[in-house]
């Protein structure tokens, strides 16, 4: 199954919009999305509008086999942590996606990245949806893994 | 062995909500036997941890800098109730204000610059810099010789 989650505080038309013109030419594709404040309503798969607790969204986290979003770190740390590979389409702000470049910014850093694959817009979006998809790289969870650990590890014996 | 709740050490950790919030959320899990005390300036909305008392303190910017003695009082009201051993902010104008003021009560603060600042480090950042004893980015690239230091990431 395919998660599309674009978070509860600003609407992503653009990417709800996308992954619903895929939808209508991949029909056979399972897709289930979170669109929280978004206007657009999708066509060619069931929506909600949040999930009703962290115990609902950490289910359906672990149904998905790809996570489609924004760059919400809250949506990318809990993809980590379910070992699901992430398909992201920044926010922009010259959408009124978002305040500031940050997520764009954000995209430029992990554009090399092999577990968050980062599209560059929504035609891209599509070629990558539509491309074959590489299981979650070991490689990939081990340094992340290592990266977090030593963070941790350096916040535990501060002071 | 868990420490009860009497000789527990105490955790301060304040940031705005957003993103820096949810890694802050996430940073606080490696002091595992302390007993954190969580504090923003976001409202119920933005905020997703139900099972937790949560402080709300006033928010302010640079640009709304009159708005920064309420705030003063509030965290200063904070840090005598909890007397905490750390101080840990990941972002915001209140997260700075409470690593200066953690300091001068003899706090250890830590400041973790959040992921979304991967071209540099933030204003909040560079000012609680001189005040934290501990002053971490999570970009590589980012990190210099006198800090911050890139010692891992959540990401």
């Amino acid at each position: 199954m395919i998660l599309l989650c674009v978070g509860n505080l600003n609407p992503f038309n653009r990417l709800v919009r996308t992954l619903d013109m895929w939808a209508n030419t991949n029909p056979n594709v399972d897709i289930f999305a979170q669109i929280g404040q978004t206007d657009f309503t999708p066509e060619n798969f069931p929506t909600i509008k949040d999930f009703t607790s962290d115990k609902a969204r950490s289910d359906t986290f672990a149904k998905a086999s790809l996570l489609v979003c924004d760059l919400s770190i809250d949506l990318l740390l809990l993809a980590t942590k379910s070992s699901l590979p992430v398909l992201a389409l920044p926010r922009l702000s010259i959408f009124g996606e978002e305040n500031g470049v940050a997520q764009s910014n954000l995209a430029e850093h992990l554009l090399s990245d092999d577990f968050i694959h980062v599209a560059r817009d929504e035609t891209e979006l599509k070629t990558m949806l539509s491309a074959p998809r590489k299981s979650y790289a070991s490689v990939a969870r081990q340094t992340a893994t290592s990266l977090k650990t030593n963070l941790m590890q350096t916040i535990r014996e501060a002071g | 062995m868990r420490q009860d709740n009497n000789t527990r050490h105490h955790v301060l950790a304040i940031a705005s909500p957003g993103n820096c919030w949810v890694e802050l959320q996430n940073i606080v899990a490696a002091f595992e036997d302390a007993e954190v005390f969580f504090a923003t300036s976001g409202t119920h909305r933005t905020i997703r941890k139900p099972d937790t008392t949560i402080t709300h303190v006033s928010n302010f910017t640079l640009y709304t800098l009159w708005k920064m003695p309420h705030t003063f009082v509030q965290i200063i009201t904070l840090l005598w109730k909890t007397k905490p051993k750390w101080v840990v902010s990941t972002g915001g104008a209140p997260g700075v204000l409470a690593i200066i003021l953690g300091r001068m009560m003899g706090a250890h603060c830590i400041w973790v610059d959040s992921l979304y600042n991967s071209q540099e480090i933030s204003l909040s950042g560079k000012v609680a810099g001189l005040f934290a004893q501990t002053w971490l980015t999570q970009w590589e690239h980012l990190s210099q010789t006198n800090g911050p230091l890139f010692k891992g990431a959540l990401l």
